[in-house]
């Protein structure tokens, strides 16, 4: 019985180290009783935004995970919480649309690392998250975005930018995901689409869904190279689906903490 | 079709094998993947580094390996060779893919490539983009071949390149500016142009600012300085295009900027940089607002003032690292209209320092900077147009200008038959062709120039209509003139160069009630959504629109009357309290005068001697003033003194009491000429007197 109060404080210890310092793999939230978080938030790996609530519990799911890491910014674009649809970005840069308010824009320029480049762009096709999707070093994109907007995507987010279509859908942003270490995309891709993207993109690539059976990948998580976001809808596979492919389980810092942890329960019980 | 008669027009021109020989350096030229180089494959001669002389040198020079290949007679040949040359190409390729693991595919387009780069180029590239967008619409791709000759064609539902909406607008306006402007221009472009003969009688022309600056005047009657610019024109054809002899196009305006880099035909490197620095809607840079006087402090005007700092550097970071091409260049041509002249010049020395090269303004309209335009000014730039032959341009002189209306672009305009009879035989062929050979560009350069305006699914053949009297009445806004014409039964349903029907000239609503008019008595006669007009206008209608308009009419007018009525009420409001206080001192006025006035009198009357009667009256008037003005001052300090005399009983306050209507509350000091302060019922000279007083009070 003794061994185990000792062992109390050092679980708790344990448990609120992960809370605080070091994230969780994938969570599972929501936004105002809505599964779809990537239409509400951006996750990239120097910024996160999020859209401004009613409620302060997704901000804080947010912040809770990375504010130790990276800046979470509150913000709307254009009046609209639809940031996630609306803006494209990476290490390097935020693209947003010419819907965005000089206020808005100032904000952001405010808020993020300088290092971020921040640029307005006057695209016909203003909801740039449907429209691009990029990781740091590649963009597939919306087949009929500008030829400046794309010289622009190349500039701002240093990267190579492709025009293709996932699954036979030209909303390229809305059907897949990828990070730097790995990608989900629209679930009817064929096996030789995805061996094609992923060698294009040099990431590995599964087919798969989000938030029990949508298809609408991005809508429903958003993704950088440590952590993932997804729809409280999204099923336990889905989920270990997601943390394979974006390799978010070698990439804790946690990995460590739970061979110790293990150690530690062991001795003691 | 179009490229077998440009084959053929050299053929007629320079002999035949002169025309093999170019049409296979055509074909061996590097980099045809681009649409750049594709897009002018048609127009290919007409660009001053193509032009035939400069052929006939270069294949001398520097024979061609493939040159040998004596039998690629005709186009078609040529192009079967050439497509399964490109087949084997595909099929050896999968065969290495598919031993290496990674897929360098592309489903879209059915193609197999040999390493990463090349798929991601692919990737990269318009053809991928155009099978794409024919993929999605569920129609067959096409090969890489075929799409090289379908973008200089067929592609105009598929706009390949840029397809902002933005631009578009842009372009549609710009395109109905010089539709106006249209002859004047014509003829100020003659201006900015240096017209050759050739030894075959052709007349050709080149824009001037291509080799001279635009001031610069030429003697035509000095065969030397003639000499001079001939051999500068031929030092051009006979250039190197080894990035030696590069020329840059910069255009700046509005927070666009557009560089590139060209040797001879071919891109060496561009550049483009947007920044918003233009108010929006209000429209100005900020800097010219806010070298206007008022600054704003907006958010949004700071945004702006940044975003032109930020322009300029990155174009000054363009420059020094493009420097190695403004070393290697000898003309850069510019646009940059008004205060956007600063990006490129620091008062007079401009920011790439370059002292061999020539800089030159560029005489074309150019519209917003874009890698496309710098492109298309490039290209028009270094084109050398056919003016047809000396005779057809005597003959043309004369014509009326309306001729010259039809060709939007410099090309000659299309003879009449009548002109084609006067010509001698010998001259008759070679005309003809020409005539062919402009027409199909003029074609295809208009399709182009009229995209924006074709895209709501008309054919093409209505496009090329003809302005008819109903147009200009219509534009005229000659209302009696457009019923006349459509009652002697003129389609309206006829378009013309730019593809408006009539009603679409109207500017004037009476001119489109003229229309719709028309179109409610002969409702059949006519297609009226071809002409576009919208909807018939009848007789009830007219009248019940009448009716609405007078309803209106009345109701304005009776509420102008209301308003009329109380502005009027409330001016004699005014009028009566103004008058209700002046009548006061008026009364006391008149009193006092009435008392002084007989003491004048009797004044008057003993001292009056000889001085007349104005005068005495003026002394009269000022003496009673003066009286008056006394009077007043008496019974003020009259009454001043009665109530200081109460309040001193009733309250027995120190010093101050209660003052009278002109005395300091506090310090008695007179008041009067000065504002007084207010503080319950007391008035004082200054506020420290006030203070001093409430203290005073509070005291008690």
């Amino acid at each position: 019985m003794v061994p185990f109060f000792c062992l109390m404080p050092i679980l708790s210890w344990l448990l609120g180290s992960k809370i605080s310092g070091i994230s969780v793999m994938a969570t599972r939230l929501q936004f105002e009783n809505n599964c779809e978080v990537g239409v509400f938030s951006k996750l990239t790996n120097a910024y996160c935004l999020v859209a401004i609530g009613g409620s302060e519990n997704f901000y804080s799911a947010f912040e809770a995970e990375l504010a130790d890491v990276i800046p979470v910014v509150k913000t709307s674009i254009g009046g609209t919480r639809i940031v996630g649809r609306l803006c494209v970005g990476n290490k390097n840069g935020l693209l947003l649309p010419h819907t965005i308010t000089d206020q808005e824009l100032q904000h952001l320029r405010n808020s993020l690392p300088d290092q971020v480049v921040v640029q307005r762009i006057e695209e016909r096709l203003s909801a740039l998250g449907n429209c691009i999707a990029c990781n740091d070093h590649v963009a597939l994109t919306h087949t009929d975005l500008d030829k400046e907007t794309e010289e622009m995507i190349a500039d701002v987010l240093g990267v190579e930018v492709f025009r293709q279509t996932v699954a036979g859908n030209i909303l390229v942003g809305s059907y897949c995901v990828f990070s730097n270490r790995g990608g989900l995309v629209h679930p009817h891709t064929s096996i030789e689409d995805l061996d094609e993207l992923s060698t294009l993109l040099q990431v590995p690539l599964v087919a798969g869904t989000v938030n029990r059976g949508s298809e609408v990948i991005a809508a429903g998580m958003t993704v950088n190279d440590w952590t993932a976001f997804c729809g409280s809808d999204t099923t336990a596979t889905e989920l270990s689906v997601i943390e394979s492919v974006f390799k978010l389980r070698e990439a804790q810092p946690s990995a460590i903490v739970d061979e110790m942890r293990k150690s530690l329960i062991d001795t003691y019980v | 079709m179009i490229n077998s008669g440009v084959n053929y027009l050299i053929v007629k021109l320079f002999g035949g094998s002169l025309a093999i020989d170019s049409y296979t350096m055509a074909t061996n030229l590097p980099a045809t993947k681009s649409t750049t180089t594709t897009s002018s494959q048609e127009k290919r001669h007409r660009s001053i580094f193509e032009v035939p002389r400069n052929f006939f040198d270069s294949c001398r020079l520097l024979p061609s390996p493939h040159s040998s290949v004596s039998d690629h007679h005709s186009v078609g040949q040529t192009q079967i060779i050439e497509t399964s040359s490109n087949d084997d190409f595909v099929l050896d390729a999968p065969q290495n893919a598919v031993v290496s693991a990674p897929r360098w595919t592309c489903n879209t387009c059915k193609t197999q490539f040999d390493s990463l780069q090349d798929q991601r180029s692919h990737f990269k590239s318009d053809i991928h983009r155009f099978n794409v967008k024919l993929t999605i619409a569920g129609k067959n791709i096409v090969k890489e071949e075929d799409f090289e000759f379908l973008t200089s064609e067929f592609v105009k539902d598929y706009d390949v390149s840029s397809i902002s909406g933005s631009e578009s607008d842009d372009d549609s306006e710009t395109d109905s500016q010089s539709q106006s402007a249209l002859h004047d221009k014509l003829s100020e472009s003659f201006k900015h142009k240096l017209f050759f003969r050739l030894q075959t009688g052709q007349r050709v022309s080149v824009w001037k600012c291509l080799i001279m600056n635009v001031t610069e005047n030429v003697l035509y009657d000095n065969e030397k300085a003639e000499n001079e610019v001939v051999e500068k024109l031929k030092s051009l054809t006979a250039e190197p295009r080894d990035n030696t002899h590069l020329r840059i196009v910069l255009l700046v305006s509005g927070g666009h900027f557009a560089g590139c880099v060209f040797d001879g035909d071919a891109v060496v490197a561009h550049k483009t940089f947007h920044r918003y620095v233009v108010r929006a809607k209000a429209g100005k840079k900020q800097s010219s607002k806010d070298a206007s006087g008022r600054a704003a402090h907006s958010a949004g005007a700071s945004l702006r003032r940044y975003n032109e700092l930020a322009l300029k550097k990155e174009v000054h970071e363009l420059f020094a690292a493009w420097k190695p091409y403004f070393d290697a260049s000898n003309s850069i041509f510019i646009h940059a209209p008004s205060s956007s002249r600063q990006l490129l010049y620091d008062g007079e020395r401009s920011y790439f320092t370059n002292q061999q090269c020539d800089i030159r303004n560029i005489a074309l309209t150019v519209r917003r900077p874009t890698f496309r335009e710098a492109k298309r000014v490039y290209s028009q730039l270094t084109q050398v147009t056919h003016e047809g032959d000396e005779k057809e341009v005597l003959q043309r002189n004369q014509e009326d200008s309306v001729s010259i209306h039809i060709s939007k672009i410099n090309v000659s305009p299309t003879l009449s038959k009548g002109d084609m009879a006067e010509l001698d035989d010998k001259n008759k062929a070679e005309v003809a062709e020409l005539d062919d050979k402009n027409k199909a560009e003029a074609c295809s350069s208009k399709q182009n120039d009229e995209l924006p305006i074709l895209s709501n699914g008309e054919s093409e053949d209505e496009l090329f209509g003809k302005s008819t009297p109903l147009h200009q009445a219509a534009q005229s806004g000659d209302s009696l003139k457009v019923l006349e014409l459509l009652e002697k039964g003129l389609d309206p349903c006829i378009k013309d160069e730019r593809g408006r029907t009539p009603y679409m000239l109207a500017h004037d609503k009476e001119v489109r009630d003229t229309f719709r008019r028309f179109m409610a008595s002969n409702l059949d006669k006519w297609d009226w959504q071809a002409a576009k007009v919208p909807s018939a206008l009848t007789k009830e209608m007219e009248e019940s629109q009448a009716a609405k308009q007078a309803e209106k009419d009345a109701k304005r007018k009776a509420r102008a009357k209301e308003l009329k009525k109380l502005r009027k009420a409330k001016e004699k409001k005014a009028q009566v309290e103004a008058t209700l206080p002046k009548n006061d001192s008026k009364t006391i006025e008149k009193q006092v005068t009435a008392s002084t006035s007989i003491k004048g009198q009797s004044q008057l009357k003993s001292g009056v001697q000889l001085s007349k009667e104005d005068q005495i009256r003026m002394a009269q008037a000022a003496e009673r003033e003066k009286r008056a003005a006394a009077a007043e001052r008496r019974i003020a300090a009259l009454k001043i003194q009665a109530n200081s005399a109460i309040t001193a009983a009733s309250m027995s306050e120190p010093k101050c009491g209660l003052a009278g209507d002109i005395y300091c509350s506090c310090c008695n000091s007179s008041l009067d000429g000065k504002v007084p302060f207010h503080r319950y019922n007391y008035k004082y000279c200054s506020t420290s007197c006030m203070h001093v007083h409430r203290e005073i009070l509070e005291d008690q």
